[in-house]
C-alpha cells in the first residue's frame, strides 16, 4: 500500500522519514522545532490531525495556527549597547538587547456554541491531538454558560501562500553593521555638545504563520517588520528635553533601514532637542487652531478612532480592562463622527503596513474599508463572531492572536486618516494659511483619555507657536484636548494632499488578559482643526 | 508536565557546555517584555464577558531559557522556548554573537556566585492539581448568579502553574516551584452600551497573587463588585476641586506605585528622568508604612532577587521617614506590604465627615517629574462619604494632584489588604492599606462607565 507523505510524517508522529536502503523507510529522531515549522507539509497534518479530532467530538469549527516567532531587538544609549528602562515613546523603549525565538501551536474550537482553546510549545502530533480533545473539553463547559450560541459569518476557503515583500532579510544582517550604525547615530547626535545623551534602536520581527480550519484553509504566511529610529536629548539651564526621530515603523526588510540614513538626521534633531529644553512653557489656555503631522495624528487617531470602532468593545467584551466605547453598533450608520473632511479607511491590504498580511488569524482574506465617510460612522472593526452585531454578513478581517499561546481575539488592524484631493495644500501651504496656532509634531505616550474614549488630552513630542503663516518658537508643556469627537474631529477642517500622506505607526499597542501585543499603522496627511482645547501639562 | 530540577539541571547543562562567553546566566522564570507577560509553566484562563464564557483556555507547560552571558563587559541575551539540544545551542550562539558585538557596558557587574536562599514555599499541590472542572465550577455559580439577576458581568480567573530556575557560571543555583491565583470581575447594573450607559453602575473587585486557590474567594470578591454596581447607578455629579478622599487598597496601590518609584529615581515621563531621594528623609506623612517581605504568608514570593542576590525583608518607609532608597544594592521594591496599623477599610471610612471613596481609577501617570504632578481619573465606583457612611454614587472624574503633596497629605491608613493591580496578566497582588488623603484635587467630571 502507497502511502502519502503527509500520512507517513503522521504515522512517524512527527518525526522525519528516513529513506533506508532497499526502498525501507523508518521514522528518525523527532525533528527539532526550528525545523518543523519550515515545513508546511508537516504543519498540514499537525493541524488536520487536530482537526479530525474536533470535529468528530462534534465542533462546528475548528481552527489551528503553528506560529514562529522570531524578534531581534538592538539598543545603543550611547556608546554602550544595552537596554535601560524605557518609557521613551509609547508603550516603552526596547529594554533588552536580545534575540528570542518563539515556537507554538494552538487550538480553537466551536463546539456547541461556545469556544475552546488550548496551546503548546510541542510540535507533535500527539500533542495536537491532545490539544485539540481537551480544547473540546473547555468548549463544553463554556457553553453551559452561553445563553445564544456563537456563530460565524462564512467566509470562503483559501489555500494559499503570502510573504510581507521584502529585499533584504534583516536577520540575515551581520550584527555587527547594525550595531555600527546605531553608534554612529548617537555619535551624530553627541556632536551637538548641549546634548547629554542619545539613545537609538532596531526592531525586527519575522513572524512565520501557518493556519488552517476545519472548512478547509490552508494558509502559510510570512510577516516581516522593520523599525529602528532614535531619540537625542538635551539639557539646558537644568532643563531636560529629548526630541525623536519619527520612522514610520512598515513591514518590509533591511532595506528600508538602509534608505533612510538615520544618522543623517541626527543633527537637525539633537538641534531640536536642545531648541526644546530652551523653550517656554507654554502660557496660554483657551482656544485655538492646531496643526498636527502625520505622527501626531497617529497616536491620537489610535485612541479616538480606532479603540472607539473596536466592535468587541461596543459590545462589553474588554470591559474587565481595556474598557468599553462611546459608540454603540446601531451607531453605524448614522453617527456624526467628525467634519466632512474626516474620512477613514480601515485595511489590512494596504502594501508595506504594520498590520498587512493576506489573511486574518481565522483565515479571512484581507481588505480596505470605509469607517467613517465623509464625517458618518460607517464602519466597524470585524471579525467572524461579531459581524453580524453591525448586520454584515462577512468579516472585516481583524481577527489577530500576537502568538501560538494568546487566544485570538478582534484588534485594530491599520486605521488611517485619507488624505484631501490633488488640490488640497501642501503642509508648507497648510502653515503659511494658518494665521496663529499650534504645530503639534510627533506623539507622546503623556496622554490621558477615559477607558469610553469620550475625552481626550494629547500633547506632541514637539510643539511649535505659529504666527502669520510661519513657525516661530518651540513651546514646552502644550496639549490639547477636548470632547470626542464633537470638540475633536468635528473640528477637522483641512487635511493635505496625497503626497503628504504617511504610514505612521505605534512601536506597540496592548490589549486583553492577559496582554497581546498588536502592530498597527495609523496613516494620515497633515490636517488643520480649527478652535482646539489647548493648554499646560493640568489640561 | 512542569520542568523538574533535575531537567533543569540537565538542560543549563547543555547552555553551560555551548557558551564560550567568560559568564553565563541561565533563567527559567517569569518576565515582563513590553507590553506582554512571560509565564513559565503552564496558565489556565477563564475569561467571561457578558455573563458568559468567552474563552476558556489552557497553555500546555512553557519554560523560555533566558540566556544572557558576557565576554568582559560586552553583554548580549537571548531567549527561546524550544529546549532540544540544538534549540539550547541555539540560544547560546545568538546571545554570544550579540555580545561580541556589543561595545563595553560600564555598569556591567559580575555574577554572583553561591547563595543561600531563604525557604518560601510558594507552591500549592491542591492549586496546581486544579481540574478544568473544577475551574468552570468556581466561576459558573457567579455567572449563573449575574444571569439571574440580570447584571452584566466580566471576568478573568487565571491559575498558574510556575516554575523559577536560575544558575551562572560562578556557581549560583536557584529552583523554586510556585502556584499563583488570581480573580478580577466587573459588574454592570445592566448591558446598556455607548453614550447611553452614563447613568448605568459599574462595580470592581479583584484579588492577585494568591498561592492557594482555597484562599481565592470568588462567590465573595463578585459579591463586592455587584454591590458597587448596584450601589453606583445613577451617579451624581459633585463640585469639582479639593476633597478627602479615601482609596481603597488597589486604587492606593497605584499611587504606592508611583511613590516607591519617585523615591527610587526610576520615574519617568518622556525625556525625562527622575533622581532618587536621599535615605532618613520624610517623603510622607507619619502614616506611611512600606516594606519588602517575601515571606508574609500572604505574599510567599521568590527570594531570588537581582543579580542572584537573596531577596530579604526590608524596610522602605517607615512613618513616613524613606529608610532605604528602592533599587540597587538594596533590592527591588516587590512583595509590598503596606501596613497602616490595625484599622479596617470601613473603620477608615468612619473617621471622614465629608468625603469620596475611591474604589479604582485608571490611566493615573506621572505627567511631569519636578515637579512629580500626576493625573487620571476614577473608575468603577465612587461614592460620596457623609458622617461617616456612603452616602450615594458619585460621577467619575479626572484628578490632578503633586504626587509629594499626595503622600504628605495622607491623614489615615487601614490595615494591609490583598490588593490587586488594574486589569493585566498578573493582577500583581501587593498588600496595600486604604489611604485617607486630604486635598485630593478633582478638576473635570466625567460621563464614561
Amino acid at each position: 500500500m502507497d502511502i502519502t507523505r503527509r500520512q507517513f510524517v503522521r504515522l512517524c508522529g512527527g518525526t522525519a522519514a528516513v529513506v533506508l536502503p532497499f526502498g525501507l523507510t523508518r521514522c528518525a529522531a523527532p525533528r527539532p522545532a526550528h525545523e518543523l515549522i519550515e515545513d508546511v507539509e508537516w504543519k498540514k497534518g499537525l493541524a488536520d490531525a487536530a482537526v479530525r479530532i474536533a470535529t468528530s467530538r462534534g465542533a462546528t469549527f475548528a481552527d489551528v495556527r503553528v506560529v514562529r516567532n522570531l524578534i531581534q531587538t538592538i539598543a545603543a544609549d550611547d556608546q554602550a549597547i544595552k537596554g535601560v528602562p524605557g518609557e521613551w515613546h509609547y508603550g516603552s523603549s526596547p529594554e533588552h538587547v536580545l534575540e528570542k525565538v518563539d515556537i507554538g501551536f494552538n487550538v480553537r474550537v466551536l463546539k456547541n456554541g461556545a469556544w475552546g482553546f488550548v496551546a503548546s510549545p510541542v510540535l507533535s502530533e500527539d500533542e495536537a491531538v491532545a490539544v485539540a480533545g481537551l480544547a473540546c473539553d473547555l468548549a463544553e463547559k463554556a457553553a453551559l454558560t452561553v445563553p445564544e450560541p456563537i456563530h460565524l459569518v462564512p467566509e470562503p476557503v483559501h489555500v494559499d501562500t503570502w510573504v510581507t515583500p521584502h529585499e533584504e532579510d534583516p536577520f540575515t544582517v551581520p550584527l555587527d553593521e547594525k550595531v555600527a550604525l546605531l553608534l554612529r547615530i548617537n555619535e551624530e547626535v553627541r556632536r551637538n555638545p548641549q546634548t547629554d545623551r542619545a539613545f537609538s534602536w532596531l526592531d525586527f520581527w519575522d513572524e512565520n504563520k501557518f493556519y488552517a480550519n476545519s472548512e478547509g484553509a490552508e494558509i502559510q504566511q510570512r510577516l516581516v517588520r522593520s523599525d529602528g529610529s532614535f531619540f537625542a536629548r538635551a539639557r539646558v539651564g537644568g532643563v531636560t528635553a529629548q526630541r525623536r526621530f519619527f520612522v514610520n515603523p512598515l513591514n518590509i526588510g533591511y532595506e528600508y533601514i538602509r534608505g533612510l540614513d538615520l544618522p543623517s538626521h541626527a543633527e537637525r534633531i539633537a538641534a531640536e532637542a536642545v531648541e526644546k529644553a530652551k523653550a517656554p512653557i507654554i502660557d496660554f489656555s483657551g482656544q485655538i487652531d492646531v496643526v498636527m503631522d502625520p505622527q501626531n495624528i497617529c497616536l491620537f487617531e489610535h485612541e479616538t478612532i480606532g479603540h472607539p470602532t473596536e466592535l468587541n468593545r461596543t459590545v462589553l467584551v474588554e470591559t474587565n480592562f481595556a474598557g468599553s466605547t462611546f459608540l454603540a453598533p446601531e451607531d453605524m450608520g448614522s453617527y456624526e463622527f467628525g467634519s466632512p473632511v474626516t474620512n477613514f479607511v480601515g485595511d489590512r491590504s494596504r502594501p508595506m503596513l504594520r498590520s498587512t498580511c493576506g489573511y486574518d488569524d481565522e483565515g479571512v482574506k484581507t481588505q480596505e474599508w470605509d469607517v467613517v465617510r465623509e464625517g458618518k460612522l460607517v464602519g466597524f472593526q470585524t471579525t467572524r463572531e461579531f459581524a453580524t452585531y453591525v448586520g454584515e454578513e462577512a468579516s472585516r478581517g481583524c481577527c489577530m492572536t500576537e502568538s501560538w499561546d494568546r487566544v485570538p481575539q478582534g484588534r485594530m488592524p491599520n486605521l488611517s486618516l485619507e488624505p484631501g484631493g490633488q488640490d488640497s495644500p501642501s503642509p508648507e501651504e497648510l502653515i503659511a494659511d494658518t494665521r496663529r496656532g499650534l504645530l503639534f509634531r510627533g506623539f507622546s505616550s503623556r496622554i490621558v483619555q477615559d477607558y469610553q474614549r469620550r475625552y481626550h488630552t494629547y500633547t506632541g513630542n514637539a510643539v511649535w507657536e505659529i504666527e502669520n503663516g510661519r513657525t516661530t518658537r518651540m513651546l514646552r508643556g502644550a496639549h490639547y484636548y477636548g470632547k470626542n469627537p464633537s470638540e475633536l474631529w468635528h473640528r477637522l477642517e483641512t487635511v493635505t494632499n496625497p503626497a503628504s500622506w504617511e504610514p505612521a505607526a505605534l512601536d506597540s499597542d496592548d490589549i486583553g488578559q492577559p496582554t497581546q501585543r498588536n502592530h498597527n499603522t495609523h496613516g494620515a496627511p497633515w490636517a488643520r482643526f480649527r478652535n482646539l482645547n489647548v493648554g499646560g501639562p493640568a489640561s | 508536565m512542569i520542568l523538574t530540577e533535575q531537567q533543569v539541571r540537565e538542560i543549563f547543562d547543555t547552555a553551560f557546555a555551548a557558551a564560550t562567553a567568560d559568564e553565563v546566566e541561565l533563567s527559567m522564570a517569569w518576565y515582563h517584555e513590553v507590553n506582554r507577560e512571560v509565564v513559565c509553566g503552564s496558565t489556565k484562563v477563564i475569561r467571561f464577558s457578558n455573563s458568559y464564557i468567552r474563552d476558556d483556555t489552557v497553555v500546555m507547560p512553557c519554560h523560555p531559557l533566558q540566556v544572557h552571558v558576557a565576554f568582559g563587559s560586552r553583554e548580549g541575551a537571548a531567549i527561546t522556548n524550544q529546549l532540544d539540544p540544538s534549540g539550547i545551542r541555539d540560544a547560546v550562539a545568538r546571545a554570544e554573537a550579540i555580545a561580541r558585538a556589543a561595545s563595553p557596558n560600564e555598569s556591567h557587574r559580575s555574577l554572583h556566585g553561591p547563595e543561600e536562599y531563604p525557604e518560601i514555599p510558594g507552591f500549592d499541590e491542591a492549586t496546581a492539581a486544579l481540574t478544568d472542572e473544577e475551574r468552570h465550577e468556581a466561576v459558573a455559580g457567579v455567572i449563573e448568579r449575574l444571569q439571574a439577576e440580570g447584571l452584566n458581568g466580566s471576568g478573568y480567573f487565571h491559575v498558574d502553574d510556575t516554575l523559577e530556575a536560575h544558575a551562572n557560571s560562578a556557581g549560583a543555583w536557584f529552583y523554586r516551584r510556585a502556584t499563583k491565583t488570581g480573580y478580577a470581575v466587573t459588574v454592570r447594573s445592566d448591558d446598556t452600551t455607548g453614550r447611553e450607559s452614563s447613568r448605568v453602575g459599574s462595580g470592581w473587585a479583584a484579588v492577585g497573587d494568591l498561592r492557594r486557590f482555597a484562599d481565592l474567594d470568588i462567590p465573595g470578591i463578585t459579591d463586592v463588585a455587584i454591590r458597587k454596581a448596584l450601589g453606583s447607578v445613577d451617579p451624581q455629579p459633585f463640585e469639582m476641586g479639593p476633597h478627602t478622599v479615601v482609596l481603597e487598597p488597589s486604587a492606593a496601590a497605584s499611587f504606592i506605585g508611583l511613590l516607591m518609584r519617585l523615591w527610587s529615581g526610576s520615574a519617568r515621563t518622556v525625556g525625562a528622568w527622575g533622581s532618587p531621594s536621599e535615605a532618613g528623609t520624610r517623603v510622607a506623612s507619619e502614616h506611611l508604612n512600606l516594606s519588602t517581605h517575601p515571606g508574609h504568608p500572604q505574599i510567599m514570593g521568590s527570594p531570588y532577587g537581582p543579580g542572584g542576590r537573596p531577596l530579604g525583608e526590608r524596610v522602605w518607609v517607615e512613618n513616613g521617614v524613606l529608610r532605604n532608597v528602592p533599587g540597587g544594592e538594596n533590592g527591588p521594591a516587590v512583595h509590598l506590604v503596606g501596613d497602616g496599623g490595625s484599622k479596617s477599610l470601613e473603620e477608615v471610612i468612619a473617621g471622614v465627615d465629608r468625603g469620596i471613596l475611591m474604589t479604582q481609577n485608571w490611566n493615573t501617570m506621572l505627567r511631569t517629574i519636578d515637579p512629580p504632578h500626576v493625573n487620571g481619573m476614577t473608575r468603577n465606583g465612587l461614592f460620596r462619604i457623609e458622617d461617616g457612611q456612603l452616602a450615594g454614587p458619585l460621577q467619575n472624574a479626572w484628578y490632578s494632584l503633586r504626587l509629594d503633596e499626595f503622600a504628605n497629605n495622607i491623614e489615615d491608613a487601614s490595615r494591609p489588604y490583598k490588593a490587586a493591580s488594574f486589569g493585566s496578566s498578573g493582577l500583581n497582588g501587593n498588600l496595600m492599606p486604604a489611604l485617607r488623603v486630604a486635598n485630593f484635587n478633582f478638576y473635570r467630571p466625567s460621563e464614561a462607565v
